[in-house]
């Protein structure tokens, strides 16, 4: 069995969580679901002060709230921008977020914005890139940073670096955290013919404080990470593999396209919690 | 291109990453572009796998790139989608996305420029006058539902002003409010876009005046004024006093004076309740 974590960051584990959609809101006021904690988007919320903010700061009373981005744009080569970050920063002052998360990848250059998570070219120039803008971040934001692993469709030739292993050298070099995406492992293995329990195995567990678990398309020749499906078997056994090199971290599904009624996505938290009683049975099981 | 200019001529990128810059910035472009005739470069710069070319993997981005631009402006734009038709529709959005790259890290806000873009474009839009008026309507809505807002004056706060005070009282709406003159009735035809009737194209008539706000439940309303209604709060809206707004307004209405006066207490009623000023001071 795996060593115990020691890089949580004397963050806390919430439990199981769910993103908070406005889909759901009438429900959530209604039944005040047993979800442990809700995942917004920072963008959603931080710009604007309409329905999703006014919900924000209802749910808040009765339930923590973590922060994943999409726009922090970590591995771009523009300057960071401090104004975005201010704000991020100021949000989760406000909300009391418990920590704020976004994505390995690039989202723009020029100051233009794809809206896409575009992948890196897994190279030591861009993880010295990475490095430093994580750290920059990090003594900004007074907090370490979890940074997701992105589901990707395209490998560039100049990559000399596993996914993975860019992962763990990046959160070493950086010291930062890790928000592991089981779906997007599995995504990006079917879609760059790796080996999807290898990558898991090649991730630094101990820094990993919170999960990732969603549905997918299968489009034949490739996977689209489209969020608008249950989880698939394999990415619960991928997730029961991994999860059990932790000593708990904080799970939550998510479900951004053709959102099903709340109960069809609790039903799925359930499912997480069965799979993490039996990962966790299954480490004290050999540590007896 | 005069922001990308400006940001491309200070950015100081370090000699080691002269190369992943180069690479985003091709790889952007052919994104935003579809550019098929990079096919030398994607080959070059994109491993291929067993099941997909180089060419086919760069263009589940291409596909994704377009599709959320698409589905964005298409429920902005909802109305706009219906006069248009979609295959209309997308054409325009797939060069407005071409000619103006989003440079907002909210999504939601990328819309903001396209009536401008519907009116200046060199692609002919059947109708484009009423069309550009249309856009602005809905593009004035989406605004709404984003904007912070002030808390609004209870609606009892202006009973509570001393009557010899009145005329001295400027009353500060809340930055939700806005006041909107069309030339065509987009607000008839929005409506009966969202009942789902038929509808036909209109044409312009006697100028339509509006009224756009947001209640504290987070509705946003679409009130038509008639002249000095809409003109009352733009006085109102622009910080004029209380006493010389109606004073102004009174002198260029055609609304007889008792007229005015009776319907304008039940107009101030309309607000209170409405709830569309959000702070009150006697001068």
């Amino acid at each position: 069995m795996p060593a115990a974590p020691t890089k949580r960051f004397d963050l806390p584990n919430p439990g199981l969580g769910l993103g908070l959609r406005s889909k759901h809101h009438d429900y959530i006021r209604e039944h005040r679901p047993q979800v442990d904690w809700f995942e917004i988007i920072s963008e959603n919320v931080m710009d604007a002060g309409g329905r999703s903010r006014r919900a924000l700061e209802e749910f808040r009373e009765h339930y923590p709230m973590v922060m994943h981005g999409v726009s922090l744009s970590i591995g771009s080569t523009d300057p960071l921008d401090m104004a975005y970050l201010g704000r991020l920063k100021a949000l989760r002052d406000s909300i009391g977020a418990l920590w704020v998360s976004d994505h390995l990848c690039w989202t723009g250059v020029l100051g233009e914005h794809s809206h896409q998570l575009l992948p890196l070219p897994y190279t030591e120039e861009v993880l010295k890139l990475c490095a430093e803008r994580v750290r920059i971040v990090q003594d900004f934001m007074e907090a370490p940073l979890l940074l997701e692993n992105p589901s990707s469709y395209l490998e560039f030739n100049k990559s000399t670096m596993h996914e993975a292993d860019f992962m763990s050298a990046l959160a070493t070099e950086a010291d930062c955290a890790l928000l592991l995406d089981v779906n997007n492992i599995y995504v990006s293995a079917f879609n760059h013919d790796l080996d999807a329990f290898d990558y898991v195995d090649r991730i630094p567990h101990d820094r990993v404080v919170q999960y990732h678990l969603a549905g997918h398309s299968n489009k034949g020749d490739y996977i689209l990470d489209t969020h608008s499906d249950h989880v698939i078997d394999e990415v619960w056994q991928l997730f029961a593999h991994s999860y059990a090199k932790t000593s708990g971290a904080a799970v939550m599904v998510e479900w951004d396209d053709e959102i099903p009624e709340f109960e069809v996505l609790f039903a799925e938290v359930n499912k997480a919690r069965a799979f993490m009683h039996d990962a966790q049975a299954e480490v004290n099981h050999g540590r007896d | 291109m005069a922001a990308t200019e400006s940001l491309a001529s200070s950015r100081m990128i370090a000699e080691d990453q002269r190369e992943i810059d180069a690479l985003y910035q091709w790889m952007l472009r052919t994104i935003q572009h579809e550019s098929r005739d990079e096919a030398d470069a994607i080959e070059r710069e994109i491993k291929p796998n067993a099941r997909m070319s180089a060419m086919q993997r760069m263009e589940v981005y291409f596909d994704d790139y377009i599709a959320r631009f698409r589905g964005i402006l298409r429920e902005d734009f909802s109305a706009v989608t219906h006069a248009l038709g979609r295959p209309a529709m997308n054409e325009l959005i797939d060069a407005y996305v071409r000619a103006e790259p989003s440079r907002h890290p909210n999504i939601n806000f990328y819309g903001s420029t396209f009536p401008d873009f519907l009116r200046e474009t060199k692609i002919d839009v059947p109708h484009r006058a009423f069309l550009v008026e249309l856009a602005q309507l809905q593009g004035i809505i989406t605004s709404k539902f984003l904007l912070h807002d002030d808390a609004a004056l209870p609606a009892d706060a202006l009973q509570s002003v001393a009557p010899e005070q009145w005329e001295n009282c400027v009353l500060t709406p809340r930055p939700s409010l806005s006041l909107h003159r069309f030339a065509y009735p987009v607000n008839a035809y929005l409506r009966a876009v969202d009942r789902e009737e038929d509808v036909e194209i209109p044409e312009a008539e006697s100028e339509a005046r509006l009224q756009i706000f947001r209640d504290d439940k987070l509705k946003v309303w679409r009130v038509e004024l008639n002249p000095t209604r809409f003109d009352l709060l733009s006085r109102l809206q622009s910080g004029t006093p209380l006493g010389i707004a109606l004073m102004e307004c009174v002198e260029a209405s055609d609304m007889p004076a008792d007229e005015f006066m009776s319907s304008m207490q039940s107009w101030f009623a309309d607000w209170s309740s409405d709830g569309i000023f959000s702070a009150l001071e006697v001068r």
